[in-house]
C-alpha cells in the first residue's frame, strides 16, 4: 500500500462516515458539524485528482461560507439548549421505503461505475490548474462566469428582501 | 488494486444515495438542505475524476466550480426563507408547514 | 493559450437582448437603492422588455452567432422574443396587484427580469455548463419570487417546497450530465453529437439522458415529477405563478428542443418509449386530478400538466413538423395561461386571490365583460375551433399522425374530452345563479394597465386561432437546422 492508496482510503473513510452521520443522527448540531468532516473529506480526495484549486475552494466556499451559514442557520432557528436540537424523522414505513429506495439506486449506480468499462484517456496530471481554469473562464467560459455572477447577485437580492425585518 | 476511477465513482454513489435518503427522510428544513449539499458534492466528485481520468479536460472542472456557486446561491436564500418560515410558524418542519392541500 | 478571441461589435450587438436583460435590472437595483419608486420601477421593466424585443426583431435576421457556450439563432431570439412579450404582459399585470398586497415592490420587477433572462439563455444554450447556469439563474430567481409576499405563511411554504425539489431536481439533472460527461468526454451538445455519432448510445449514456429527462420533467411539470405544481401553483401569488406556467416551462421545452435536434441518435426507442409513457401518464392525471378541483389555481396547475403531455406528444414526433408544433402550442398556451392568470390576479384583493371556482359563480351578471373574457380563456384551454387552443392541437395531432403515434392520438382525444367537462363547468358557473350577490368585486382604481393586458391577450388567442398560418411560418422559418 503506498501513501496515495492510503491517503484515498483515509479522506473516503472520512467522507462517508460523516456523511452518514449528518443523514442519521439525531442532533442537528452534531449534523453540521459532522458535515464540515465530510466537506474536508471530499475536499481531500479532490487533492488526490490533482484538482488543487477545487480542493482549496472546497474548503474556503463549503467550510468557510455554506457550512457557516448553516450553522448560523441552525442557531437562528433552534434553541440549542432545549429539546428542540432534536430533529423529528417521519415514520417508519416511510424510512422503511425511502432506505430502500436508497440502497436500490446505490446498488444500481455502483454495478453500473464498476463493470463499465470506460472512455479512457492518458491522464497525465497537471502540475496546477489554476492557471488552466482561470484562462477558461476569462475566454471560452466568459459568458457563463458572467452568468454565475448574475445567479449570486440574483441570490444576494433574493436572500436580502426574504429575510429582511418585517414592520 | 491499483486506486482508479471507479473507487472515486464508488464513493460518490455512496455519497449521492445517503444525501437522497436524507432528503426524503428528514423533516427539519436545514436538515434537507444538508442532504442537498452532499448530493451536489457527489455530483461534484464525479466531475472531477472523469476530468481527471479522461484526458485531464478542464471542462470538468469549471462545471465543478459553477455547481459550487450554485451551491452557495442556493444556500443562502434557502436560509432566508427557512428564517421567515421560523419567524411565522415557529418551526422549520416541513411536514407541519401544511397549509396548501386541496 | 488560447487569449486570441475577441468580442467583436457585432457579436455584441447579437447578445444585446441578452445583455439587456442583464443591465436592465442592474440598473434599476442602483436606483431603488437611491429611492424607491413603484411606478418608475414598473415603468423601467416594461421599458426593458420593450428595448429585448426591439433588439430580437433587429437581429433576426442575422446570420446564427455560436459565442461561448450559446447559440443566438433565429430559433433563440423568436423564445426570447415571445418571452419578453410575456414578460410586458405580466409587468402589466403585477402593478395592481403588488400595490395591493406587497410592502416592498421594486425588487419582483428585478427578479421578473432575471428569471425571464434565465429562461431566454436556457434556450439559446448550446452545452450542457451554460444549460446548467442559466437553468439555476431561473430558478433562484423563482425561489424569491414564490416566496416575495413573506408575510403570507403560503408563499413562504411554496418558495420552500420548490427550492427543496427544484434543488434536488437540478442535482439529479447534474448527475446525469457528469455521466454523459464521462461517456463522451465532452460538454457541449455538438461534441456530444459527434461522439455518439460514431460509439453509439451505450447502456450507461440512457442512464445519464434518463437522469437529464428527469431534471427537465421536474421544471416542466410532467408525470412523474409533478408533485410540486399544485402546491406551487396556489401558494404562489398570480403573476407569479402565471410566470412559471409560461416562461419557465417554456425556457425547458425550448432548451430540450435544441439539445434534442442537436445530438442525433436520442430519437432511438428507449427514451421514445420513456417519452411516451410520461406523455400518456401526465394526460391522463393531469386531467384525472383536474376534475376534482374546486379551487381554480390548482385546477389550472393540473391542467398545465396535461398541456405539456400534449406538447410532448408533438415533441416525440421529431422530424414531422413536431418541434413547430409544440413551438406553436406553447405559443397558444402562452396566451391562454396568461388570460386566466390574469384575471385571478385582476379580481384578486389585499385579503385574498380569486381562486376559488365559486368565487365565478354568477360573474356574468356582475362583471359580463370579464366573464366573457374568461369564457374564451376557458374555450381556449378546452380546445373549441377558433381559439389558440384549438389550433395547437390541431397543428400536434397533425404532426402525431405523420409520425404514426396512433396510441397517444387516441389519448389524446379521450383527454381533450375530459378536459372540455371541467372546463366547461366553469363557464357554466360564471353563467349560472343570477342572484348570487355574496361576493361582490370592488372596483379599483389604476387597473388599466391590467386591462390593457387582458386585451392584449384576448386578441391573441383569436389571432392565434383565426389566422395561424402567420405565427406559424415565422415558427417555421426559425426552425433549427
Amino acid at each position: 500500500m503506498d501513501l496515495i492508496t492510503i491517503a484515498f482510503y483515509f479522506f473516503s473513510a472520512l467522507t462517508i462516515v460523516f456523511g452518514a452521520v449528518v443523514v442519521f443522527t439525531k442532533n442537528i448540531m452534531h449534523a453540521a458539524f459532522s458535515l464540515l468532516f465530510a466537506f474536508f473529506g471530499i475536499a481531500g480526495l479532490y487533492v488526490l485528482l490533482s484538482a488543487d484549486f477545487l480542493a482549496i475552494t472546497q474548503i474556503m466556499i463549503y467550510i468557510g461560507g455554506i457550512l457557516v451559514l448553516i450553522i448560523f442557520g441552525v442557531m437562528l432557528t433552534t434553541r440549542i439548549t432545549g429539546v428542540d436540537v432534536k430533529t423529528g424523522k417521519i415514520g417508519k414505513i416511510q424510512i422503511g421505503i425511502a432506505g430502500l429506495l436508497t440502497v436500490l439506486i446505490a446498488a444500481t449506480l455502483i454495478m453500473i461505475f464498476s463493470t463499465s468499462k470506460w472512455y479512457l484517456a492518458d491522464s497525465k496530471p497537471l502540475d496546477s490548474t489554476v492557471n488552466e481554469i482561470g484562462t477558461a473562464l476569462l475566454t471560452n467560459y466568459l459568458l457563463a462566469f458572467e452568468a454565475a455572477s448574475m445567479l449570486l447577485l440574483i441570490a444576494i437580492v433574493g436572500a436580502a428582501f426574504i429575510a429582511r425585518k418585517k414592520h | 488494486m491499483e486506486i482508479g476511477l471507479t473507487h472515486y465513482l464508488v464513493i460518490s454513489a455512496i455519497l449521492f444515495s445517503l444525501g437522497l435518503y436524507g432528503i426524503i427522510t428528514r423533516k427539519h428544513a436545514i436538515m434537507v438542505l444538508m442532504g442537498l449539499e452532499l448530493v451536489l458534492n457527489a455530483a461534484n466528485i464525479n466531475f472531477i475524476a472523469f476530468a481527471r481520468y479522461g484526458g485531464m479536460n478542464i471542462e470538468g472542472h469549471i462545471a465543478a466550480i459553477f455547481v459550487i456557486i450554485l451551491a452557495a446561491a442556493e444556500a443562502a436564500i434557502a436560509l432566508a426563507i427557512v428564517l421567515n418560515i421560523y419567524q411565522n410558524f415557529r418551526h422549520v418542519n416541513i411536514d407541519e408547514v401544511d397549509d396548501l392541500k386541496g | 493559450m488560447t487569449m486570441n478571441k475577441i468580442i467583436t461589435t457585432q457579436e455584441l450587438l447579437q447578445l444585446m437582448p441578452f445583455l439587456l436583460m442583464l443591465a436592465g435590472p442592474v440598473i434599476l437595483l442602483v436606483i431603488i437603492a437611491i429611492k424607491r419608486n413603484h411606478l418608475f420601477s414598473w415603468f423601467f421593466t416594461l421599458m426593458t422588455f420593450a428595448g429585448v424585443l426591439v433588439t430580437v426583431i433587429a437581429n433576426f435576421q442575422q446570420l446564427p452567432l455560436n459565442i461561448a457556450m450559446l447559440t443566438v439563432d433565429k430559433f433563440s431570439l423568436l423564445y426570447t422574443g415571445i418571452f419578453a412579450i410575456v414578460g410586458i404582459v405580466i409587468t402589466l399585470l403585477s402593478h395592481n396587484y403588488l400595490e395591493k398586497t406587497s410592502d416592498h415592490k421594486e425588487e419582483f420587477y428585478l427578479l421578473l427580469v432575471f428569471a425571464t433572462l434565465g429562461s431566454s439563455l436556457m434556450v439559446a444554450s448550446n452545452d450542457f455548463v451554460s444549460l446548467f447556469l442559466s437553468l439555476e439563474v431561473l430558478s433562484v430567481s423563482l425561489y424569491s419570487m414564490i416566496a416575495y409576499l413573506r408575510n403570507q405563511d403560503r408563499a413562504i411554504e411554496a418558495g420552500l417546497k420548490y427550492l427543496v425539489l427544484a434543488a434536488m431536481s437540478s442535482a439529479v439533472l447534474l448527475f446525469g450530465i457528469a455521466l454523459v460527461y464521462f461517456e463522451t468526454g465532452a460538454l457541449s451538445y455538438a461534441a456530444i453529437g459527434a461522439k455518439l455519432g460514431k460509439t453509439g448510445f451505450t447502456p450507461y449514456l440512457v442512464a445519464g439522458f434518463a437522469m437529464i429527462i428527469a431534471g427537465a420533467g421536474f421544471k416542466m411539470s410532467v408525470v412523474p415529477f409533478h408533485w410540486w405544481t399544485s402546491d406551487v401553483y396556489q401558494g404562489a401569488n398570480s403573476p407569479v405563478t402565471s410566470f412559471i406556467a409560461t416562461v419557465s416551462k417554456g425556457g425547458m421545452v425550448g432548451a430540450m428542443i435544441r439539445m434534442f435536434t442537436i445530438i442525433p441518435g436520442l430519437e432511438n426507442n428507449a427514451v421514445v418509449l420513456v417519452l411516451t409513457i410520461i406523455a400518456a401518464a401526465s394526460m391522463f392525471l393531469g386531467n384525472i386530478l383536474a376534475l376534482q378541483q374546486t379551487n381554480l389555481k390548482r385546477l389550472l396547475a393540473y391542467s398545465s400538466i396535461a398541456h405539456l403531455g400534449y406538447i410532448l406528444i408533438a415533441f416525440i414526433s421529431f422530424g414531422n413538423g413536431g418541434t413547430q408544433a409544440a413551438t406553436f402550442y406553447l405559443l397558444a398556451y402562452f396566451a391562454t395561461t396568461l388570460g386566466a392568470f390574469g384575471i385571478i390576479a385582476f379580481l384578486s384583493t389585499s385579503e385574498g386571490e380569486a381562486e376559488n371556482i365559486s368565487f365565478y359563480k354568477g360573474l356574468y351578471w356582475r362583471k359580463p365583460a370579464l366573464a366573457a373574457f374568461m369564457t374564451l380563456v376557458m374555450f381556449s384551454l378546452a380546445g373549441i375551433p377558433l381559439t389558440s387552443g384549438f389550433v395547437g392541437k390541431f397543428f400536434v395531432a397533425t404532426s402525431g399522425v405523420k409520425a404514426d403515434l396512433w396510441v397517444l392520438l387516441f389519448f389524446l382525444a379521450i383527454n381533450s374530452v375530459i378536459g372540455v367537462y371541467y372546463y366547461l363547468r366553469v363557464v357554466v358557473m360564471m353563467f349560472s345563479n343570477k342572484d348570487n350577490q355574496v361576493e361582490t368585486i370592488v372596483c379599483r382604481k389604476g387597473v388599466s394597465a391590467g386591462m390593457i393586458a387582458l386585451v392584449f391577450v384576448a386578441v391573441m388567442i383569436l389571432y392565434l386561432g383565426v389566422y395561424p398560418s402567420g405565427i406559424m411560418e415565422l415558427i417555421q422559418k426559425s426552425a433549427i437546422n
